[in-house]
């Protein structure tokens, strides 16, 4: 509905966004990719969360500096044209990596856990058309879509006693008990589950309260983070420091553990569920990819929505071998996250440089 | 561009186009013959022509429309005792016409005026001798309470006014009239409270009726699909009720109320997703009871989307769901059916809604017979032969009724369209299936909108005191705050501090 | 005019979708599945195992059984070659438990099979392991008079009640666990199947996927205490009194309705003391003796008393396993949390056998019945 510039983010609506952008299909495996901590990974996300909060200053930063403009606005003001659209296109590129990131992990895992019969084809297109109808729906349906899917699976949070009842809390200690360079390597790893926040820098002109926008995006951030922490606490007391070294998918065994009287095996439902926060991640970069063409069109047509749809789906299920993919995915879309979240430090420097030599304001 | 603005435009195109069409009958005057002709091989028109106090009258009135006894005792018993005095002043309800306007003239008559044509002093006449049989005021068939007022709406649209007129004692209760359909000429009525409606609301609804082009209209859930904000969706995005006490709640909450002569319901706008799942009873309740209810029905709206379609894909793709007793006694009663689980599924829930229709259509003590007949014997007959699993037959009843938990008619129907998708989704992939397409659901119940305000708003809660009036109902002293949903003018329902 | 383009593409789309694929509501339905329940494995060489499965088959009335075997070197294998065998797809969705005849597990080791089970993600994770005496086949096979099918039998009686809570009740996920934890030794339910019926004779103690051996019932019962299970089986204690008329056996039989253990170690590299504190609460089921349990100073005497055995028993348990340097109640694990460095299952044994015990029990006795 709203595809003009309408402010339309209330503040509950852009904690709802950040959480649920944040939280994705790397969450699955969170406890696999920070393995190399042993039994320390559970306060990974503590690092993570601090990394993000000191990468979120000069994003909030440079967009106070303009507050009616996206990032794709932003760097043609502060590159010129062609400069700015050359970034912009790097940009809009990530976005759909990020979307098709999103997709992909989840259809893999859909294939080999729950249908684990058939091709992917038809899941993931019914995923993509989900995904191109809420994105069309614009940011305001996006963010509400967000906070919806974080009611509807929030409550799995309960599903982790069970985990917890089995095993040792006691495996937290001895509490600092690894390297810095395992440290590192599980950082790396697991910083993908952490991104999502910089899509800020796109929506920041929708957001109604600007001027505690800040507070917000810290909120959703710091609840993603206490999520984590629960659920690798969780994992620490189910698992041993093997299991979390082999087990792809260590969320996928939590569900297992699960067992009610009327149903069993309620990770089939939980991993439907995960549809959820999928959408509510790939919905988000979709539209900053639309966001981005439509910023550089300076229009609205269907086709800026369309072409990104397209892209991510063939990306999946196109020509790409298994392994490019998933090199495309694991490296390419984290170092250029890691290159986004550090952009807005040189847009500052940048933007301070022309305002002094300019008007001199 | 939005469907519903291209639809706008194309209407405006073509009401402009006729406006130029016709230059109106103005200008010429008019005379009894005229009258007759256009009224030609109308049975039902009785054209008078009488000698009052040596005066010629001609008089017109549809026989149907008006009671005989009325018009002799108001019309001409005062006029044979004024002594040619000046009719306008004998008749205190008369109405002078203009003598060149006979659109106008023949609408009055078509609504049962009476028009007297006084030739010598060319004077034309009309008084309102509108009388007609009317069906009384029953209690409410399709949303019956047991407490509360047992009043509802009828076809008459002054009974209706009438009707909340008595229950709202306020000069603030506005009521707007409108004349739409080109052949019907329906009298539409759109009411709200002027303290308290949002104007911006206000004026969305008179320029959607204004820009109304439609030959008539039968009733008003017609008028509503086409003043709703996404006419292609099944769900209704203004509520739609035949009681006056649903109405006057309404009204008080800020919102806006549209009613149509020769209609027993009301359309609200705008309405929330989750009011269509509250009775006016909640509030007669008590409020736990209330909220214990509310929270049923609002479950029942999950359950009965997601039961037999999960029968579906826990037989199909996720047989490892089922704990050792269930899978027992599932796997027994489906070893004789012959079916995939998909076309079971859609052959049962299809004969129930085959009996659902059925029962409607028959009066009701054959209605009652066909239930028992269906139910009992369908049900039973298909276990037996090995056509369904009895485990099926039970989650299909039990989705059937949950199905008709919901107060308002619409959304009960519109819940069990949707239903099917949900089988369907989950004969192709299972639980994935269904869990996208609860995506796909809610992602269009958040996109809907009712005159532009989000129909989820108290899922999504636009303030935090919605929720007091939304899933559950709270005690009455804690629902200070009206529905955020209609941006109301004044936002408490009590003066606190605010007026 | 957007809107509407968009609604036709999705609806095209999702129609083509439908239509494209009718193939897929072809999948096999629930009847069309047989699902394994019970998996057995036994010992042929070092290379082959011989793989039984039982398969329940549903029918109004009397269930049957089917069971087929092979002869296969890995889990998956087995399961390419026995689906050829049966009428109807094979699944392992509803796998409920997995046993092992002793000798496989003494000589092989179970690792391999568990692991490739673990793989599969149709398998659960609360499926059963137990080690059978004898071979695994001869109880799928068994004859089992006024016992539901054998599938349910099996599942029935491994499942955790507390009655024979002296075991793990080592799920498929658990033994993972317990063969990968650096902290421990795993142990599984040992079965005998003895005059048609199946019973939870001991426990089997193994090291990493190998049998090294057994305890019995009443040690099972304290080691599950100390591994911080919180409601515990029965126990009979048995009490010498002296009384004027000499020596008296007292018989107590108690229900242990809430128990906790605390294990912390000093955390002293060379000489490290691990200090053990039992809390237990219980009621008197059965009792046997002259003590009138009313009284508040013979109550105390009693609770002493059973304190001090409780205490005796659990040290001469541990010094047992101590000495074979076994660890099956995880006490490694309070070493390990006082450990920084690289912690390895060596350096855990060496320090466990090295540790000194500082038991300390406390018990409440919360009833005893109508009788004093």
């Amino acid at each position: 509905m709203d595809r003009g510039k309408i402010h339309s983010l209330r503040p509950v609506l852009v904690v709802g966004l950040v959480i649920n952008t944040m939280v994705g299909v790397n969450l699955l495996s969170l406890a696999h990719y920070a393995s190399k901590m042993g039994y320390n990974l559970w306060w990974s996300p503590i690092l993570m969360g601090l990394i993000v909060t000191l990468t979120i200053f000069p994003m909030i930063a440079l967009c106070r500096r303009y507050p009616e403009d996206t990032l794709f606005r932003i760097h043609e003001k502060l590159l010129g044209k062609w400069l700015g659209r050359g970034i912009n296109v790097v940009v809009i590129v990530y976005a759909i990596l990020n979307a098709s990131t999103a997709n992909e992990g989840y259809v893999r895992l859909l294939q080999t856990s729950m249908l684990n019969n058939q091709t992917i084809t038809v899941p993931l297109l019914g995923l993509t058309l989900v995904m191109f109808y809420i994105t069309n729906g614009g940011i305001k349906l996006v963010a509400r879509f967000c906070l919806l899917a974080l009611f509807f699976t929030g409550w799995m949070l309960l599903l982790l006693q069970y985990g917890f009842q089995e095993g040792g809390i006691t495996h937290i200690f001895p509490l600092f008990n690894t390297d810095l360079a395992s440290v590192l390597d599980a950082l790396n790893q697991s910083f993908g589950s952490m991104l999502g926040y910089e899509v800020l820098l796109i929506y920041y002109p929708f957001i109604v309260e600007k001027k505690k926008a800040l507070k917000h995006v810290l909120i959703g951030v710091w609840s993603v983070v206490l999520f984590y922490v629960l659920v690798l606490i969780t994992s620490v007391a189910y698992f041993s420091e093997w299991q979390m070294a082999n087990l792809v998918y260590p969320i996928l065994n939590l569900f297992k553990a699960v067992e009610l009287s009327f149903m069993e095996r309620i990770e089939n439902l939980g991993i439907g569920l995960w549809v959820f926060l999928i959408l509510s991640t790939s919905t988000t970069y979709l539209w900053m990819a639309r966001t981005g063409i439509e910023d550089m069109a300076r229009k609205q047509r269907l086709w800026h929505l369309l072409l990104p749809t397209a892209i991510s789906y063939y990306m999946i299920r196109g020509p790409l071998a298994v392994e490019d993919q998933r090199f495309i995915y694991d490296y390419v879309t984290v170092y250029l996250g890691y290159g986004l979240i550090l952009w807005p430090i040189f847009l500052l420097l940048l933007h301070a440089l022309r305002s002094g030599r300019g008007e001199g304001a | 561009m939005r469907p519903t603005d291209w639809w706008r435009e194309q209407v405006t195109k073509v009401a402009e186009a006729r406006r130029h069409e016709q230059p109106s009958g103005r200008g010429e005057r008019i005379t009894p013959h005229m009258v007759k002709e256009q009224l030609a091989n109308v049975d039902d028109l009785s054209s008078l022509s009488l000698t009052i106090n040596e005066e010629e009258v001609h008089v017109f009135f549809l026989d149907t429309m008006v009671d005989l006894t009325q018009v002799y005792e108001t019309v001409f018993l005062p006029l044979q005792r004024s002594d040619g005095k000046d009719p306008l002043r004998v008749l205190p309800y008369a109405q002078p016409c203009q003598s060149d306007d006979m659109g106008r003239l023949m609408n009055n008559l078509l609504r049962g005026h009476t028009i007297l044509f006084f030739l010598d002093r060319e004077l034309i006449l009309h008084v309102n001798t509108f009388q007609v049989e009317h069906r009384s005021i029953t209690k409410s068939e399709s949303e019956a309470t047991v407490l509360g007022p047992q009043d509802s709406f009828v076809e008459m649209l002054e009974i209706n006014l009438s009707m909340l007129r008595r229950r709202l004692t306020t000069p603030n209760l506005k009521i707007l009239a409108y004349t739409i359909g080109t052949e019907t000429k329906n009298r539409v009525a759109v009411l709200y409270l002027e303290n308290i409606a949002n104007d911006e609301n206000v004026e969305r609804v008179k320029t959607r009726i204004q820009n109304v082009e439609y030959q008539g209209f039968v009733g008003m859930p017609v008028l509503k699909q086409m003043l709703e904000d996404k006419p292609y969706s099944p769900f209704p995005q203004f509520g739609l009720t035949g009681r006056p006490d649903n109405v006057t709640a309404a009204l008080l909450d800020g919102r806006i109320i549209i009613m149509l002569n020769g209609s027993p319901d009301a359309a609200i706008c705008p309405a929330s997703f989750l009011e269509m799942f509250s009775s006016p009873e909640d509030f007669y309740n008590r409020w736990s009871t209330a909220s214990l209810l509310r929270m049923i029905r609002f479950f029942g709206l999950f359950v009965t989307i997601l039961l037999t379609s999960s029968y579906v894909s826990v037989l199909t793709f996720h047989p490892e769901m089922l704990p050792p007793a269930l899978l027992t006694i599932l796997s027994q009663s489906r070893s004789q059916v012959p079916f995939p689980p998909v076309i079971e599924v859609l052959f049962i829930e299809l004969v129930i809604e085959v009996l659902r229709e059925a029962g409607i259509r028959m009066p009701t003590k054959i209605g009652q017979t066909i239930g028992i007949v269906g139910g009992i014997v369908i049900g039973t007959a298909s276990v037996q032969a090995g056509l369904a699993s009895n485990i099926l037959i039970v989650l299909v009843s039990i989705s059937a009724l949950l199905s008709f938990v919901p107060p308002n008619f619409l959304m009960s129907n519109a819940i069990r369209l949707v239903r099917y998708g949900f089988i369907l989704m989950a004969g192709l992939m299972g639980m994935y299936g269904q869990m996208l397409m609860l995506a796909f659901l809610f992602a269009h119940l958040l996109n809907l909108t009712s005159l532009g305000t989000p129909c989820m708003a108290p899922g999504v809660p636009r303030q935090w005191t919605d929720l007091l009036n939304g899933l559950v109902r709270a005690p009455m002293k804690f629902i200070v705050y009206r529905n955020r949903m209609s941006r109301a003018k004044r936002k408490q329902t009590r003066p606190i501090g605010e007026e | 005019m957007m809107r509407w383009i968009c609604w036709y593409l999705i609806s095209t789309v999702f129609s083509l979708a439908l239509a494209g694929c009718t193939g897929e509501f072809e999948r096999p339905a629930l009847e069309d599945m047989a699902m394994i329940g019970v998996m057995g494995f036994d010992y042929i060489d070092d290379k082959q195992m011989n793989v039984v499965v039982a398969i329940p088959v549903p029918a109004r009335g009397k269930e049957s059984t089917q069971v087929y075997s092979t002869k296969a070197s890995m889990t998956s294998e087995a399961m390419l070659k026995l689906a050829t065998k049966s009428e109807r797809t094979m699944t392992l969705s509803q796998l409920r438990v997995i046993l092992f005849s002793e000798e496989l597990v003494r000589k092989v080791g179970i690792g391999k099979v568990v692991l490739d089970l673990y793989r599969n993600p149709i398998v659960g994770e609360n499926v059963f392991i137990a080690i059978v005496k004898g071979k695994a086949e001869d109880i799928i096979r068994g004859e089992y008079r006024n016992k539901p099918e054998v599938n349910t039998y099996l599942n029935d009686l491994l499942r955790p009640r507390v009655e024979t809570a002296f075991s793990s009740f080592s799920t498929i996920h658990d033994f993972v666990f317990m063969m990968t934890s650096k902290t421990g030794d795993p142990n599984l339910p040992y079965l005998i199947k003895q005059n048609g019926n199946i019973q939870i004779a001991k426990v089997a103690l193994l090291r990493k996927d190998k049998l090294i051996g057994f305890y019995s019932q009443r040690e099972g019962k304290l080691v599950q205490c100390l591994l911080g299970q919180k409601r515990l089986p029965r126990v009979k204690f048995e009490l010498t009194e002296q009384t004027n008329e000499g020596e008296r056996l007292e018989e107590i039989i108690f229900d242990f309705v809430w128990s906790k253990s605390k294990v912390r170690s000093n955390g002293n590299q060379k000489k490290p003391v691990i200090d053990i504190n039992l809390e237990l609460r219980g009621v008197v089921v059965g009792y046997d003796g002259k003590k009138n349990l009313d009284k508040r100073p013979q109550m105390e005497k009693l609770v002493k008393q059973m304190e001090a055995l409780i205490k005796r028993e659990t040290a001469v348990m541990l010094k047992k396993f101590q000495q074979e340097g076994v660890d099956p109640a995880g006490i490694e694990e309070s070493l390990r949390q006082k450990y920084y460095g690289k912690w390895t299952r060596e350096k855990g044994l060496a320090l466990y056998q090295q540790a000194g015990f500082n038991i300390k029990v406390k018990l409440d006795i919360l009833g005893y019945g109508t009788i004093k």
